[in-house]
């Protein structure tokens, strides 16, 4: 509980000196958020926290929302160069797109800092993304933590991931089972989400569930399909038996999680994250060095302490104090 | 005979090596074919480099096309420059440039080019299209195509387009170039090994063992021994066939050999001279027994021509000569044969006989050489004339010879008798009786014994007998002929000399007849001997017995002297008797004995002297037997009475005070053996040996030894019955003797030897 009180005070300490820095700054500069869909709310979360800290900074931001399409990304960032942008911060379609918009931006000289999802390649200002390792084996401690409160610690815990080609599925997988390792836990093997839909959830879970009889506990490596998840392990009558834990946080968590239908949850600070590429770009255009890799801290978030830790994640995971 | 000369050591030969041939062979040859192999496979695979980088190119393309089109679609440039970039790692291409329309599109441009390309030190790096040093390089590259890339719907994406330098197919070529040389070197180096290890192991050593075993050789170049059959069939194809040649060789070899020694031996042996004549150029050839038989070395003779001979040869044989030789030349005769004298270096005339043939003819049907020996016949020359001279003195000895000389042939016809059988046979001449059969004038009652005798002759035997002819006048003549085969035109006749005894057999019927007469009186004196001795004892006994009763009835008239002559009487009656028995001892040798047997000598001593035993020690004798005593054939009772008369003799007629040794030997003589028994006793006067196998014959006086002197005629009669002989050797009186008898070894009678008769024909066989 203290580790995660001092990550929240870093993160406001954070927030509070870089607004103060983006006061001063000339807003006649202008950038543009090459995004991949807006339409999902992580995103939209961390534009509100880019147009929140380019407002104050004085920068002029364009969003441009590929909508998850490739070619509406290229075109977008072919219009950005056009437009002549001084900077454009990149959350990508995918790791590999971003080469390409790299390497577009670096022939046009226009400098990218790259927001959560990374690049295979390619040169940037700097790479922001959450601490997907640490964050993992944090909120892995509490689900063994649940488990052996409940001592269930002799089941198995399944795994429904992200695909694992991604670094950040590679680091969160690392970091929960380094967890579950040191608990004694063992795993009752994973499954890679493709389409990341609700049934591919369901039938990832069901599985599971009835390749290992003594599974006590799912972690699901995202967060907008736990009703998945959840219903497959009702559909199996073991809704008292079976412990779900995710990553990332939805709105309703804030009720599900006190009522311990959800365990857990580690939540990315997407806001937080949005503010801090405006700072750095903002640091690069002033010809101030930045860190090439900045990782920004996870919040493990479990019944105990979601209580304490709301108004952080309610600014910095939901965006719901920004504008 | 073989004549083996002797191993002779391995020759060196100077010629080249077949190993070494045959390596350099194979060491150029396998350089050569790997070489232009080498430099085939470079090209070849130079080619297939140049061919593999087409097809690897094209490939790409091919694949890069597949996948890439999609990619394209997608606006995945990213993921498909990662293609690019996997591809041109993957196959080592140059460059992979893409011509994206659609990205051009976005960027408002013809065209969007991307790519990966090798910088100059081979890294992948992106390729920049507005680079001109990256347009350089594709520029230089070795080879390059280009795809187009078009979208499923038909839409025209764009191209693709690979590039290869010739710095790959360098490399590739230098890499194979080294390769191949490496390889090339290294099988190279395989094959020449292996393959001369091959020929070495399966060719060059069995061949050197081959040559090994041919070069040794006899002083004629023949392999000396068999060469061991080898493991390989070809190699053992040739030692057989090499083996059955020198089979075939030495053979031949040894044919020729004992051919040349034979002719040579014959050359020798017969030590003939041999000439070789041209008889158009007159060059001649000779031997050196042919300079030897006129005592000349052949090289005395140098130089040597056809007047060689004619200088030597005896100018009146000269004629004859050449007559032959033109009778051989013209073809009378197949062979030139000439005796001929020579002139001797020593001044004499050797004689030769000098036969030969025409060897070769001229085209022209004239005799070119001839060959032929000289045979020195001067011994036969000096032989026959011996003969002649021989048979000279012989017919003359022949004619003159008084008694029959004749010569009856295998029908026993009479083909010569001299003059002096033709007398006994009573004819006139030769001619007379010549060819008839000489059977003719034998006496009937002979011809089966003559006929015979003659078969005995005809057979090889020698033969004589004696018959009775009828001459041709009828006179009728005894004969006596000796008969001996000899060989007369190759056949058996019979060679008789006869001679008449028409005389001598008269004399003999008359000897016989007398003999005859005294054998008779012979066995009626001894029968009446017998008779004598054996009926006079009945009445002399019946004297002597009745004289005793006289004596015992007027003992107490008598007077000292008329009893001293009864007793004189007596004792004249008693020595009569002892006389009688001896007398009749001596008359039964031959009449009562046992019949002749084989017996053991020693047995007959031995029994002698057990019947001797008494007066043996009465005399204190010491007798000595020695000797190898044989088996003899003899009367048994009479052989033990010889020895106890013989031993006796030795007992009795010892020195007074000196005990008898006696010494009883046998020796082996010609005939038989000889059996003594010698003393040391009184010994005999050689004056008295005369007497003393004769009865009643008594060299002492009674009073001395007793005895009635019959005992020697018994053991002298005994000896003579058996065929042997008595005698005795003495040094004289008081100096002992010895009497040896020798018995012959063995008997055959002629009669019945039972003794019925006395008689016995005794024959040493």
């Amino acid at each position: 509980m203290k580790t995660l009180k001092t990550l929240a005070m870093i993160g406001l300490l954070l927030v509070a000196s870089l607004m103060s820095a983006g006061i001063a700054q000339s807003a006649e500069q202008q950038f543009a958020y090459l995004v991949s869909d807006l339409r999902i709310p992580f995103w939209d979360i961390m534009k509100r926290g880019i147009g929140s800290r380019a407002e104050a900074l004085g920068y002029t931001v364009v969003f441009y929302s590929a909508e998850n399409n490739a070619k509406r990304e290229l075109e977008l960032t072919a219009r950005a160069i056009r437009e002549k942008v001084d900077g454009i911060i990149l959350s990508p379609t995918n790791s590999s797109a971003a080469v390409t918009i790299l390497k577009l931006a670096k022939a046009a000289g226009i400098p990218v800092v790259i927001a959560d999802i990374g690049a295979d390649s390619g040169d940037y200002v700097s790479y922001i993304a959450s601490d997907n390792r640490e964050g993992s084996y944090q909120i892995g401690k509490v689900l063994a933590k649940a488990l052996q409160a409940r001592q269930w610690e002799k089941g198995s815990v399944g795994i429904i991931t992200i695909p694992q080609k991604r670094i950040n599925g590679q680091a969160r997988t690392a970091g929960f089972m380094q967890a579950m390792d040191e608990a004694g836990i063992k795993g009752a093997g994973l499954r890679q989400q493709v389409d990341f839909s609700y049934q591919e959830t369901y039938d990832f879970a069901k599985e599971l569930i009835a390749a290992n009889p003594d599974l006590r506990a799912l972690w699901l490596q995202g967060s907008d399909r736990y009703q998945g998840a959840l219903d497959a392990i009702a559909a199996a009558g073991k809704s008292d038996q079976i412990l779900l834990i995710c990553f990332d946080a939805e709105p309703e968590f804030l009720q599900l999680i006190p009522k311990g239908v959800l365990v857990g949850a580690a939540m990315q600070q997407p806001f937080l994250m949005g503010e801090e590429a405006v700072n750095t770009m903002d640091a690069h255009l002033k010809g101030q060095p930045v860190k090439l890799q900045q990782q920004l801290p996870i919040l493990p978030i479990s019944t105990e302490n979601i209580a304490e830790m709301l108004p952080i994640i309610r600014r910095n995971v939901l965006g719901m104090n920004g504008k | 005979m073989r004549i083996m000369s002797g191993l002779l050591p391995s020759r060196e030969h100077p010629g080249k090596s077949l190993y070494a041939l045959l390596g350099g062979v194979i060491v150029a040859v396998v350089v050569a074919v790997l070489g232009v192999h080498a430099a085939y496979a470079y090209l070849s695979q130079r080619q297939q480099i140049i061919e593999e980088m087409k097809q690897n190119s094209a490939l790409s393309l091919v694949t890069l096309q597949k996948n890439i089109i999609p990619l394209i679609e997608a606006y995945a440039i990213n993921e498909y420059d990662k293609l690019l970039a996997t591809e041109i790692e993957l196959r080592q291409h140059f460059a992979l440039i893409v011509t994206d329309l659609n990205m051009g599109k976005i960027r408002a441009e013809d065209a969007y080019i991307s790519g990966k390309i090798r910088d100059a030190a081979g890294g992948i790096i992106d390729f920049n299209p507005h680079d001109p040093a990256h347009r350089q390089w594709l520029d230089g590259s070795f080879h390059s195509d280009t795809i187009p890339l078009v979208a499923p719907s038909g839409a025209r994406l764009g191209s693709l387009s690979v590039y290869n330098t010739d710095g790959k197919v360098k490399q590739a070529l230098n890499r194979i170039l080294i390769e191949n040389l490496v390889n090339t070197v290294f099988i190279a180096l395989l094959l020449i090994v292996s393959l001369v290890f091959a020929i070495h192991r399966f060719l060059v050593r069995p061949l050197s063992q081959l040559a090994a075993v041919i070069g040794q050789t006899d002083r004629d170049g023949i392999p000396v021994s068999p060469i061991p059959s080898l493991a390989y069939r070809e190699i053992a194809i040739l030692t057989d066939t090499m083996n059955t040649m020198i089979q075939v060789i030495s053979r031949s070899r040894d044919l020729l050999q004992k051919g040349h020694l034979r002719l040579q031996n014959i050359l020798v042996g017969t030590n003939i001279g041999t000439w070789e004549w041209n008889v158009q150029t007159g060059e001649t050839v000779f031997n050196e027994r042919w300079a030897e038989m006129i005592g000349y070395t052949l090289a005395e003779l140098q130089p040597v021509s056809i007047d060689t001979w004619l200088r030597f040869a005896h100018p009146d044989d000269l004629k004859a000569s050449g007559e032959r030789l033109e009778a051989h030349f013209s073809g009378q005769v197949g062979y030139y044969e000439c005796e001929a004298r020579m002139r001797h270096k020593e001044g004499h005339w050797v004689w030769v006989l000098d036969r030969g043939r025409v060897s070769t003819w001229t085209a022209e049907g004239k005799p070119l050489w001839m060959a032929g020996t000289h045979w020195d016949i001067t011994e036969r020359k000096q032989a026959e004339q011996t003969l002649k001279e021989s048979e000279s003195r012989q017919r003359a000895i022949i004619q003159n010879e008084p008694e029959c000389i004749k010569i009856v042939d295998a029908q026993g016809r009479l083909t010569l008798m001299n003059p002096a059988g033709l007398a006994m046979i009573e004819a006139d001449s030769l001619e007379h009786v010549a060819g008839r059969p000489v059977i003719g004038l034998i006496a009937p009652e002979y011809r089966e014994a003559f006929v015979e005798m003659s078969k005995r002759v005809l057979c090889g035997e020698s033969a004589q007998m004696e018959f009775e002819i009828i001459g041709l006048k009828g006179g009728r003549h005894w004969m006596e002929t000796h008969a001996v085969p000899i060989q007369e035109n190759g056949q058996r006749v019979q060679l008789a000399v006869t001679r008449d005894i028409t005389e001598r057999k008269q004399a003999e019927h008359v000897l016989q007849q007398q003999t005859d007469a005294l054998a008779r009186s012979n066995a009626e004196l001894e029968q009446f001997a017998y008779a004598v001795s054996h009926d006079l004892r009945q009445p002399l006994r019946m004297v002597n017995s009745y004289i005793q009763l006289i004596e015992l009835a007027l003992a107490d008239t008598l007077n000292d002297d008329t009893r001293r002559m009864m007793h004189f009487a007596v004792d004249g009656a008693k020595r009569m008797d002892q006389m009688l028995v001896s007398l009749l001892e001596y008359s039964r040798v031959g009449r009562k004995g046992e019949p002749f047997a084989p017996l053991s000598s020693r047995n007959g001593v031995d029994e002698a002297l057990r019947f001797l035993a008494p007066v043996i020690r009465e005399a204190n004798a010491t007798v000595r037997v020695s000797g190898d005593w044989p088996e003899v054939v003899a009367s048994r009772d009479e052989f033990t009475r010889l020895w106890q008369n013989l031993i006796g003799n030795a007992v009795k007629y010892r020195v007074p005070d000196r005990a008898p040794e006696i010494d009883i030997t046998v020796t082996p003589d010609a005939d038989g053996w000889r059996f003594c028994v010698a003393d040391n006793g009184i010994g005999i006067a050689p004056a008295q040996f005369d007497r003393l196998f004769k009865v009643f014959q008594r060299l002492v006086t009674r009073e001395q030894y007793e005895g009635t002197g019959v005992g020697l005629a018994v053991a002298h009669k005994i000896v003579e019955r058996h065929g042997g002989r008595i005698w005795v050797e003495s040094s004289g009186a008081g100096l002992g003797c010895r009497f040896c008898f020798n018995w012959p070894r063995a008997l055959t009678t002629a009669k019945d030897v039972s003794g019925s008769t006395g008689c016995a024909c005794l024959n040493v066989t």
